[in-house]
């Protein structure tokens, strides 16, 4: 594992030796980036990173928690724990709306994470427009979401709530995956642990609307207990 | 547009192919910086972004943009008061323009509405909850009310240097301020035009320690707007 850099419309952009589409930095008069391992995120209060708009979504009485893993995993991870209701869980969004995925501005988007339950969870990991209710309720977005009652993961392009789907991963519990994708201002592709899928038509990608790097988490069932595990999550582009 | 890189009292400095004196990065052992570009930054509260001590008057708001323009930036909106606005710095004082200690400070604003009604001061000041009336000592930008000339100052103890007229302010108009103290002399830009040298720097504060400040107040009794893209402060100690 090492570091490769180059340039990318003026912009000094440090990607993966392995994974040339996985980029790490960039530095540059263009970039716009939000890199967050989740090792002094800031918190305003608790559940809440003070960098982020946080919803949490309650059906009952009791409370799901974010916050920082402390003890058992180095180098940062954020943890996600659902109350026991299905469709308890949180909506997680950078504040503001900084990425467009307008032509001939490359934009890179990773993330690293794990669920506990591969089956009974609702996940979205990627660039949307905010909203309170990604699970169901998103417009406009570029990222990779699984409903409950399948392990099927897909990559979706969505604009004005019409879909591109591409089914890319099948999740099994506590099992690390690293999903990505790069807008390279002409098409999309995306990458599971490295390996590239299939690549979706751009009808469906949002071209005009402003974005920000989301998690949204959700119970599938009934059942404390289910949590979602980030590592990290990068959104870097080259503007 | 691209990107150079050199060494600055054996640290790495990342600038503009076409405006050398454009920091934008900078990394060794002698590295200060400050680099807020508003898309990553925390807010500790509605209006209260965390890593900075921030005084609004009257129903003055601060947030990050969505939609409409990428990229990130910062809006301060007043309510319909002469007079308020928002008063923020960076916490701490972690600059200081002492000799051969070279310092770049930039930053890209616009005045949204329009230009004569408005009071700003951006730059590198003392701490101070009302910079615009109050700061002691810093090296800033600052526009008064009721006219439209940027002036580029320098302030020790209360007592001013003005550089006048660096630039004539417009509404909607994009401005990119940018200083560098080189350690000898300091010369500032406007929008990549280089200004008139600042001859006199004996108001230059030297032994006083800065901090990166935003301030915008109303000058007239109407709802007043004003944008962000990014701040950035880097030394070389």
């Amino acid at each position: 594992m090492g570091m490769h850099s180059k340039w990318v419309q003026g912009n000094l952009v440090f990607y993966d030796s392995r994974y040339e589409h996985r980029w790490l930095d960039a530095i540059g008069p263009t970039v716009t980036k939000a890199l967050e391992e989740f090792v002094f995120t800031p918190f305003s209060a608790a559940d809440s990173p003070s960098g982020y708009t946080t919803t949490l979504v309650e059906l009952g009485a009791g409370e799901t928690t974010v916050a920082l893993l402390a003890a058992t995993v180095p180098e940062g991870n954020l943890l996600i724990t659902a109350d026991a209701n299905e469709n308890d869980g949180a909506n997680i969004q950078r504040l503001g709306e900084a990425f467009l995925l307008a032509a001939n501005k490359p934009c890179y988007f990773g993330a690293r994470f794990k669920v506990n339950e591969a089956t009974q969870s609702d996940f979205i990991l990627g660039l949307c427009i905010t909203g309170a209710t990604l699970l169901g309720g998103m417009t406009e977005g570029v990222y990779f979401r699984k409903v409950d009652g399948v392990t099927t993961c897909n990559f979706v392009l969505e604009n004005g709530s019409t879909e591109t789907e591409t089914a890319v991963l099948t999740v099994a519990a506590n099992t690390y995956y690293v999903v990505e994708f790069l807008w390279n201002g002409v098409a999309i592709d995306s990458w599971v642990d490295g390996v590239l899928q299939t690549r979706p038509v751009i009808t469906n990608l949002p071209q005009a609307q402003t974005l920000t790097p989301s998690i949204a988490f959700l119970s599938g069932a009934a059942g404390a207990g289910k949590t979602m595990t980030i590592d990290c999550i990068r959104a870097i582009q080259i503007q | 547009m691209g990107m150079h890189s050199k060494w600055v009292n054996e640290n790495l400095v990342y600038y503009d192919s076409v405006y050398g004196e454009r920091w934008y990065d900078a990394q060794g052992p002698g590295v200060c910086k400050f680099l807020e570009d508003f898309v990553t930054t925390p807010f500790a509260a509605a209006n209260t972004p965390a890593c900075y001590a921030t005084t609004l008057s009257a129903a003055c708001t601060i947030a990050l943009m969505t939609a409409s323009y990428p990229a990130g930036y910062l809006v301060v909106t007043t309510a319909g008061v002469d007079d308020d606005g928002a008063n923020m710095q960076a916490l701490g004082e972690a600059f200081l323009l002492a000799a051969n200690k070279p310092c770049y400070f930039g930053i890209k604003l616009m005045i949204e509405n329009e230009a004569t009604e408005n009071e700003f001061l951006v730059g590198l000041c003392r701490t101070d909850a009302d910079v615009i009336t109050g700061t002691a000592s810093g090296v800033y930008w600052r526009l008064d009310d009721g006219d439209t000339i940027i002036d580029f100052i320098t302030e020790l103890a209360t007592v001013e240097v003005v550089v006048p007229v660096v630039a004539v302010a417009a509404p909607a108009t994009w401005y990119i301020l940018e200083f560098i103290w080189d350690g000898t002399n300091l010369d500032s830009w406007v929008n990549g035009v280089l200004q008139t040298r600042v001859a006199n720097l004996t108001s230059l504060p030297q032994a006083v320690t800065l901090t990166p400040t935003i301030a915008f107040r109303a000058g007239e009794g109407v709802v007043k707007t004003y944008e962000v893209a990014w701040m950035r402060a880097i030394q070389i100690n």
